[in-house]
């Protein structure tokens, strides 16, 4: 379990975070939505221990970020957006650093590699930017550590390599294991990451599973029901697509492109971030049904 | 807050990364030295001139290579995106610490020494055959080189400071803070002379009103015996600076600054 | 944007399922993979997978054995065969008449093409064959 406190942080004298509140609980693949500048990888390093909040205490799995302590960082893993290889093959960067990962898995990492069709010839710095990714996601995920932050990780892959992440994604999602994927393509991940968190200027403006979005909101084309509470409308071909509240029959499925621009649009007209605790409660039910 | 954590098999993991990472360039680099040093010395033993020529070359070389080997250990945090993997590692800082530091002193010192050592075999050797005399081997009879060594960790541990301090040319930005360092503490000294001393020295002598004031204390005679105990008392206040407080007031610095690094 | 199946993940997934079941990929009292094997070929959320699975099991399509996994029931062809036709003369075939009613076919004139298109079909089978 992640947990986010009042959290308050700001780049010399530009603030970012005040008060930031959430909790991220295992077994879930967080997506973590936002505009550029909107907080996503400030958000990933604190939780990492690369920066330190000026306020605020940030727990994961029990363990304080800052402190940097090897039992932390062997259990997790970062792909940051732009990353450097060092300047070693790919056999031997496994031999230096799998070690200090306890929970590593050398026959995942092979698998992971054989999904990419991603062959090792030289030095992993004079891979093309797509392969490095490849290789570092390949890695990072057969780590074993339990929170993976994936920060856009399709950037720069190409069209098969997105399907290929996809699946080895979903497959690496296990009960223990908290999977946080910042992103901005939204396209890429659909279907994948859920529950969804949107942060926008610093702020969490919504934090829920689809599931219960889904109960609660409704997306519905052309003419409206009777009494219908539209939370947000776009115009697409003559017709109106809008956002309404309470469960419509015959609605629409859900759209995150769409739900994204609703929510950063009118924050104020979606709760924040209660559902969560409910979601991992209905979620547990269906486990057991 | 938080105890510092060692284990024995993740600090030896790093020194065998570090190593693995460093064995390329430092080969080069030896080796490119090491030519040098042939070709010298060979110039030295046919111009009968090279008596001292393997525990200078030893000094310098081991001396300059060492700092400037030091100035590189962390060459990661000259990058943000590198700086970022490095504090990833699963290591305590302790560890990372001690590993570099490691790798930059005692393990540099035996490598070069035993580098060095060859080096002088080889270079004797073809002096020998070709000019049928040698320059002097550097560590027959002497201990020289113990000191060189001893005095190459004290520096290096401010220019280790200063690699984890300077992100860019931490080699000269290193060297710079040192002489301005230097150069301040003269200044001060200067000062503290001019200013509380004065009235009691003509130049560099001791002045009469000194003379006799110690001669009315029963000192007579040469000043220079009297002043014995205050000397050597200022000797170990040097020694004591140079070789404990300076290197450690550097190492803990470097510890600190590197805890609190962020991207 | 793309909406062009209007049904929830979840269901379209249970339908895939289905549609393995049917084609004897996976066999009546058969262990089917894990979510998490599933999840990685679909590339989709585990937890959407658990959710189909759960959803097939209340439908009687699967059922779960603790500790052992996921099996296919004994009659869930015919269960899913049940299901689809009732699907399909509650649902589809309304929409069908209604289809016809508003572009005015007589319903006699489809006869013909009904036999045209079996007919068709044969051929197609044996050249297969």
């Amino acid at each position: 379990m992640i947990e986010i406190q009042d959290i308050t942080f700001q780049y010399q004298k530009k603030p970012l975070f005040k008060d930031l509140e959430m909790t991220l609980k295992p077994g879930n693949l967080y997506g973590l939505l936002g505009k550029n500048g909107a907080g996503k990888t400030t958000l990933l390093k604190l939780c990492c221990g690369l920066l330190y909040p000026q306020a605020g205490r940030l727990s994961v799995f029990g363990r304080t970020p800052h402190l940097r302590q090897p039992a932390f960082l062997s259990d997790l893993f970062l792909v940051p957006e732009e990353f450097l290889l060092p300047p070693v093959s790919g056999a031997l960067y496994r031999q230096m650093l799998a070690p200090l990962y306890p929970a590593f898995s050398a026959e995942r990492f092979e698998a992971h590699l054989r999904e990419f069709e991603l062959e090792l010839p030289g030095r992993l710095d004079r891979l093309s930017h797509g392969q490095k990714k490849k290789f570092l996601l390949a890695f990072g995920l057969a780590t074993g550590a339990r929170f993976l932050l994936l920060d856009e990780p399709t950037n720069g892959l190409d069209i098969p390599a997105k399907g290929q992440f996809r699946k080895i994604l979903a497959s690496e999602l296990d009960d223990s294991r908290i999977i946080l994927v910042s992103t901005h393509q939204v396209r890429d991940l659909e279907h994948l990451i859920d529950p969804i968190v949107i942060l926008d200027s610093g702020k969490i403006l919504f934090s829920q599973t689809l599931e219960d979005f889904s109960a609660h909101y409704s997306i519905l084309h052309g003419e409206l029901p009777d009494g219908a509470v539209v939370l947000y409308e776009e115009q697409v071909l003559g017709k109106s697509l809008s956002l309404v509240e309470s469960e419509v029959p015959g609605a629409l499925p859900l759209d995150l492109e769409f739900l994204f621009k609703a929510v950063t649009t009118h924050p104020d007209r979606f709760t924040t971030a209660a559902p969560v605790d409910a979601a991992g409660s209905t979620r547990k039910e269906v486990a057991h049904a | 807050m938080r105890k510092p954590e060692i284990s024995l098999n993740r600090l030896a993991r790093l020194l065998w990364m570090d190593a693995r990472f460093w064995a390329r360039p430092l080969a080069i680099g030896g080796t490119a030295l090491g030519l040098l040093v042939l070709v010298f010395s060979f110039i030295a033993a046919f111009s009968r001139s090279g008596d001292t020529f393997h525990s200078g070359a030893y000094a310098w070389i081991m001396g300059l290579g060492g700092l400037i080997f030091t100035s590189r250990a962390f060459l990661e945090l000259r990058h943000p995106l590198s700086t970022q993997n490095y504090l990833l590692i699963p290591a305590s800082f302790e560890e990372k610490f001690i590993a570099r530091y490691l790798l930059t002193s005692v393990g540099y010192l035996g490598v070069s020494y035993l580098g060095y050592l060859l080096l002088q075999l080889l270079s004797e050797g073809i002096n020998q055959l070709v000019l049928g005399r040698s320059n002097p081997l550097f560590f027959v009879n002497n201990l020289d080189h113990l000191q060189v060594m001893a005095v190459y960790l004290a520096f290096q541990s401010l220019f280790f400071a200063g690699a984890v301090y300077y992100r860019k040319y931490s080699l000269i930005k290193t060297w710079l803070s040192v002489m301005a360092l230097f150069f301040v503490l003269t200044v001060f000294g200067y000062l503290v002379f001019r200013l509380f001393l004065h009235g009691y020295f003509d130049g560099m002598q001791a002045n009469e009103n000194v003379m006799m004031t110690f001669a009315r204390m029963g000192i007579t005679g040469d000043l220079t015996i009297a002043y014995y105990p205050f000397k050597i008392w200022l000797t170990w206040v040097g020694r004591i600076w140079f070789w404990g407080v300076m290197p450690v007031c550097a190492l803990a610095f470097a510890y600190f600054r590197l805890r609190e690094t962020e991207v | 944007m793309q909406f062009s199946d209007p049904r929830s993940i979840y269901l379209q997934l249970a339908d895939a399922i289905c549609d393995l079941i049917l084609r004897g990929t996976y066999a009546s009292a058969e262990k089917i993979p894990s979510v998490r094997e599933l999840a990685g070929e679909a590339g989709v959320n585990p937890n959407t997978i658990l959710r189909t699975v759960s959803h097939l099991t209340d439908q009687g399509i699967l059922y779960n054995q603790r500790g052992v996994g996921t099996f296919v029931s004994e009659n869930a062809r015919e269960t899913i065969m049940q299901q689809r036709k009732k699907t399909f003369l509650d649902e589809e075939l309304t929409s069908f008449f209604k289809k016809i009613e508003l572009l005015g076919i007589d319903f006699t004139d489809l006869a013909p093409l009904w036999s045209q298109w079996k007919a068709v079909r044969q051929e197609v089978r044996h050249e297969n064959q």
